[in-house]
Parts: C-alpha cells; sequence; structure tokens
C-alpha cells in the first residue's frame, strides 16, 4: 500500500521509516538473550533466531515447557514471537515465517504440514517464483509432487538441495552464533523521559537480554555501566559495582533502580546503553554438606551493594584492629568481611569519639554534666613522635555523678586540658 | 475441678491468662541471668526500643554478650548511623568476631531507616542496631515487619534520657545507671508487664577487662611505643 493511500484510508496514522540497521542490531540481540536456552543459536535474516533445542529439551523439561518459556521470556523482552519447531532448522523458519505457531514432532508430519505452504514461503528468486506461477504450482505440495529430474531441469540443482534439507534428506548445518566477550545492547526510547520508572522499564529490557546473555556462557557481571543519552547528546552514566558476579535481573535492577534515583538527569534521556565490560564466571554451586553457607555469603554480599548502590560506596564498611598505640588510630575502616587481626586486651570503650572533645575543669577536676570521678588510670600513651602526630596523654576511666563512664585524658603537654575520648556505652 | 471445665479447657480456642508469660518465642541469651529471666533472652524477629538514660551507661556494652555470640555466624552485625564511632578494639575485646560487622553511614533519618530495613529484612544479619534519631509509627511498624521477615535481633536506640513514648514497639527498655552499674528497666514486653529494675553487675566492657590480670597496675605503667617509651 501507498503511504498516500495510508493517510487517506486512516489520516491520523502515525508512520516510521523502517530502520534495517536496527533491526539487525535488535536480532543480534534477541540473539545474545536466547542463548540462554541452548548454547548453538544462528541468526537469521531479516527476523528469525533458529535455536537447536534437542539437547536442551531435558534441561527444560520437554518442547511444551521450553516453548512456554521461549515465549515469556520473548514477551518480557517486549517482542512478540512466532514459534515453531520442527525436526529441520529450515522446516521450523518457514512454518514459523508463515505465521504457524506450532510443534511438528516428527519428520512425517513436517512433510504434512509443510505440504500446505504457500511457494512464496520459499523466498525464492523472482523468476523461479513467476515460473512455477505460470506451472500453476502454489503450495509446496504441489511443487513436491513434480518429478525431481524435470525439477532440477528448469530450476537447477539448488530448488532440490533446498527442498531436500527443509524435508531432512540433506544436512543443514548452520553456523552458531559466538558471543562477544563484553556485552553492550543500546535502546532508543519512543519518546524522551525524565521519570526514573520510565528509564527503568526501559533498562529492564536490556538487563534481561544482558542476563539471557550470561546464562549461555555460565558468567556474571561485577560491573555494569548504563549510559543515559539525553536531548543535547550529553551521556549521563550509572556505574555499578558488585562484590559477587550475579547474573540475577532482579538483584540488577535493583541495584540500578538504587543508583537512578540518585542521579540527577539534566535533561530528557532519548536513548540507553548497558554496558558489561568485564564479565566473570561464575563458580558452579557445589552439592555442598553445608548448603545454606554459599547461599548466605552470597545475601550478605547483595545486602552491602543494595546498602552502597543507595548510600554511596564509602558510607558502607567493616572494622579491623590496627597495631598502633594511639587509640585513634588502633582501628581502621576495612572492606566488609575482611579479616580483623588482633586486640591487645586493654579497658577500651565501646564508642570513641571521632574528634576529642575539650572538657572543662575545676581544681584539676574534669567535668561532663557534673564532676567527673577518676575511677582508674593513668594509662600514659606516649606515640606518634615519628609520624609528627604525637600523643602524650594519660588516660583515664572517668565516671560522672549521673552513673555514665567515660574515657578521658590529660595532655601532658605545657597548657595540658581534659579531653572526652570515648564512652564506656 | 468439674468434667464440664476440664471439656471446655480442651477447647483450643480457650485461652488461659496464666500461660501468657510463657509464649516461647524464639531467642538469644542476652549473657545476663537476671535479664534472660524476665525477658526470655533477646527475642528474635521482633523490634526492641532502647532508651539509654544518659550516653555512657552500659546501653551498647550490654548488647554485647549476645553480638559476640551471633558474631560466629555467617550473617553480619549491622550498626546503622551509630552516634560515635564502635570502638573495633573494645568489640574485639568483647568477644565480637570483626569481620562480621557492618558500619553503614547514612545521612538523613529517612535514609537511616531505610537501610535498618533492607538490613532487616535481606535475611543477611543475625541483629541490626539503628540510631535513626525520630521513629514514627509507621516506621516502627515497617521495622518490626522487616525484622520479623528477615529474623533478625532488631534494635534501636532513642536520644539519650527521651521520654517513653506509647508505640507499637513490642519491647521497651529504659537504660541507666545505679551504684555504677547498669540498671534495666522493662517498661513493655509480650505477655508481661512492668518489671522492678533489674542490675547487670558485669555489662560494661570495662568490667571485663579490669578483670584481666595486670591491668589495674601502678599508676605510673606506660604503655611502650618503640625506642620513645616514657
Amino acid at each position: 500500500m501507498l503511504l498516500s493511500a495510508a493517510h487517506a484510508l486512516a489520516p491520523q496514522i502515525d508512520t516510521r521509516v523502517r530502520d534495517p540497521a536496527r533491526e539487525r542490531e535488535a536480532l543480534e540481540a534477541a540473539g545474545l538473550w536466547a542463548l540462554q536456552f541452548t548454547s548453538h543459536v544462528s541468526i537469521v535474516s531479516p527476523g528469525s533466531l533458529l535455536l537447536e533445542i534437542g539437547g536442551s529439551l531435558r534441561l527444560f523439561g520437554g518442547t511444551d515447557a521450553l516453548r512456554d518459556k521461549v515465549r515469556d521470556a520473548a514477551a518480557a523482552l517486549g517482542h512478540e514471537v512466532t514459534l515453531a519447531a520442527a525436526p529441520t532448522p529450515l522446516g521450523a523458519q518457514w512454518l514459523a515465517c508463515a505465521g504457524f505457531d506450532m510443534l511438528v514432532p516428527d519428520r512425517k508430519a513436517l512433510r504434512h504440514h509443510l505440504e500446505r505452504l504457500q511457494v512464496e514461503s520459499l523466498e525464492l528468486r523472482p523468476d523461479a517464483a513467476a515460473s512455477l506461477d505460470r506451472l500453476g504450482v502454489r503450495t509446496l505440495g504441489e511443487l513436491l509432487a513434480l518429478p525431481r529430474d524435470g525439477l532440477a531441469r528448469r530450476f537447477g540443482q539448488t530448488l532440490l538441495d533446498l527442498l531436500d534439507r527443509s524435508l531432512g534428506r540433506l544436512p543443514d548445518p548452520r553456523p552458531p552464533l559466538i558471543p562477544p566477550e563484553r556485552f553492550r545492547a543500546g535502546l532508543a526510547l519512543p519518546s524522551p523521559v525524565a521519570e526514573v520508572e520510565a528509564l527503568l522499564f526501559a533498562a529492564h529490557r536490556l538487563v534481561l537480554q544482558l542476563c539471557g546473555f550470561l546464562c549461555g556462557r555460565n558468567a556474571g557481571v561485577t560491573r555494569l555501566r548504563l549510559a543515559l543519552i539525553d536531548e543535547n547528546h550529553h551521556t549521563t552514566e550509572a556505574n555499578i559495582s558488585l562484590s559477587v558476579p550475579s547474573r540475577d535481573p532482579k538483584h540488577l535492577i535493583a541495584l540500578l533502580r538504587e543508583r537512578l534515583t540518585l542521579t540527577l538527569l539534566p535533561a530528557r534521556i532519548e536513548s540507553i546503553v548497558l554496558e558489561a565490560p568485564y564479565v566473570a564466571q561464575l563458580a558452579p554451586r557445589n552439592f555442598s554438606f553445608f548448603p545454606d553457607r554459599e547461599q548466605s555469603r552470597e545475601e550478605k554480599a547483595v545486602l552491602v551493594e543494595k546498602l552502597r548502590a543507595r548510600l554511596g560506596e564509602d558510607a558502607v564498611h567493616g572494622l579491623s584492629l590496627y597495631p598502633d598505640a594511639r587509640p585513634e588510630l588502633a582501628w581502621r575502616e576495612a572492606e566488609p568481611g575482611a579479616k580483623p587481626g588482633d586486640a591487645p586486651p586493654l579497658p577500651r570503650p565501646a564508642w570513641l569519639l571521632a574528634r576529642p572533645r575539650a572538657l572543662q575543669w575545676h581544681d584539676g577536676q574534669p567535668c561532663l554534666d557534673g564532676p567527673l570521678a577518676l575511677l582508674d588510670g593513668p594509662e600514659r600513651i606516649e606515640s606518634g613522635w615519628w609520624d609528627g602526630n604525637d600523643a602524650m596523654r594519660d588516660y583515664f576511666v572517668a565516671r560522672n555523678p549521673h552513673g555514665a563512664t567515660f574515657w578521658v585524658y590529660r595532655e601532658r603537654t605545657p597548657q595540658g586540658g581534659w579531653f572526652l575520648h570515648g564512652i564506656f556505652a | 475441678m468439674s468434667a464440664a471445665l476440664e471439656n471446655l479447657l480442651q477447647n483450643a480456642a480457650v485461652w488461659r491468662g496464666d500461660e501468657h508469660s510463657r509464649v516461647s518465642a524464639p531467642a538469644v541469651s542476652s549473657g545476663f541471668p537476671a535479664l534472660d529471666e524476665k525477658l526470655g533472652g533477646w527475642p528474635v524477629g521482633a523490634l526492641v526500643e532502647l532508651i539509654p538514660q544518659h550516653e555512657g551507661v552500659g546501653e551498647l556494652s550490654m548488647l554485647l554478650p549476645a553480638l559476640a555470640r551471633l558474631s560466629r555466624e555467617e550473617r553480619w552485625i549491622t550498626f546503622v548511623n551509630p552516634p560515635h564511632l564502635p570502638y573495633a578494639p573494645a568489640l574485639a575485646v568483647a568477644g565480637l568476631n570483626l569481620s562480621a560487622i557492618l558500619v553503614v553511614r547514612a545521612a538523613g533519618t529517612a535514609d537511616v531507616l531505610w537501610a535498618m530495613e533492607q538490613a532487616l529484612r535481606s535475611g543477611a544479619c543475625s541483629a541490626v542496631l539503628g540510631w535513626p534519631g525520630f521513629v514514627t509509627e509507621q516506621a516502627i511498624r515497617r521495622l518490626q515487619l522487616a525484622a520479623a521477615t528477615g529474623a533478625a535481633l532488631a534494635f534501636y536506640f532513642t536520644a539519650p534520657g527521651a521520654q517513653p513514648r506509647n508505640s507499637p514497639v513490642p519491647f521497651r527498655l529504659r537504660i541507666g545507671a545505679h551504684n555504677g552499674a547498669t540498671e534495666v528497666e522493662i517498661l513493655k514486653r509480650r505477655g508481661g508487664g512492668v518489671t522492678a529494675p533489674l542490675i547487670l553487675n558485669d555489662a560494661r566492657v570495662l568490667k571485663d577487662v579490669l578483670a584481666v590480670p595486670g591491668f589495674s597496675a601502678p599508676a605510673d605503667r606506660a604503655v611502650p611505643a618503640g625506642r620513645h617509651a616514657a
């Protein structure tokens, strides 16, 4: 139909120019995604994917179950698919392209179904198609009924080979899709958006593609980059790093959500690109004697990532000990779960003040909500002369009239002074 | 007892008040027999509000024996927005495995509550301690639900000296000091009312350490620090 005719019929129609390059891109992306169902995927332009499923049936619980799974997953990805399964790749391809959504169990049934196809399904050269038309051959069944030698003379061996491959009389090997080392997929949004939820909806598709790709490679990602390209062609990036490789779409989306809610978007976003620069092998999970242990380790890592995604990398840390006599340096922030080191058994308060607080004193007695009684001490700490942060202090355990107990020190410098350094909370 | 009454008591729908306080819920021993007797240990999956009358009365130390035991598990003990630095040497001396500790800094009350909820809900924490500032009733309900989901010990601290408010939190304890020991009042608990204040004699990290031989050394004892030792 001409565009002008279409406009005449439906004036409100919205037309788009078909973009073969983008179609090809989308097909390739879907091919990578399909690797989660079988290791052998091949792409047939312009719009078909061939999946060798003979080796996957047991894993997925049979043809029906696998078909449902593929259909659901494709729908989640935003694709509408016609699924045909047949004993030969060409048979499946022709049936699907002709719109037959079916499972063909064997070659006999396949021949029966193929015979009903129109010859257009074969996508022959125009001259061959025209001469078949002149012969009055409309269906594949009529074509197959013609004598083979006559067909070979008229149309060459290629047509015979094509028919033989479709029926399984000739082998039909297909080049498998080789997945790239890294993942990169983009998506142009139908209209520019600024809302996080809309962006996440689009990103969800890319994440599903990524997870299918990872599944096929038995791998996970430890780094993820979402590039948001806005109307002014400016790119805003949201980066996520994980401590344990993951390919769980829910987890990845949750991390993206936290990160995106924090990201300031300068303008409305037109397209997004998801990249996974590093892909890490997932260790196969062993049937361990203590199955919970591995899982809880993963849960622990997931929590840390979730907290960091929203609060920032530095907002979450662990604790470790450090051999330094100065109390403020006797510990360090550490990566969560790091080996802590050993602590000397000294009286130390559960809280340390980030910065010692100067105390008032009367007649040489320090005060904090009343006069402080010194219960224990002094513990003399002299250290740090070598790095310029000298500490010359006498530490005491002190208690005020309310019964609160503190860790205070007196500077052993000419100006002196009392300081609160810790709380026995 | 008459047969009719006996029959009635067999009915599952009949609830007997005298059994109420003996409801057994999962709990972790606090390490203090007096407290365990009244509270049945720290309740797993139930929110506990702690009101310190002042800072420094042992409000954190009273949790450490239970936390020390939990720190051997393959789960986090998470401090969300602590008012000061949780001091690693003290925690280690109290027996905590430091590699189980997670410290989370969050800027506002909303983020603190969010982080607490995530930590509680995740199932990856054996205990979560939070200092959220002000907590609304709605937040308490959310935290309570998250705690029950993740089966964690859940504590939040009010500001020191805060007045106890009426709220849906299942456990509320006030912590003070009495003659230098930590004193705990149970203001609210499941299956029981207010108790007389309990004295926890050896709550503070300090007391454990004071028992270490050689600690109460003469006043001129110095910590050697290389050649410059005094």
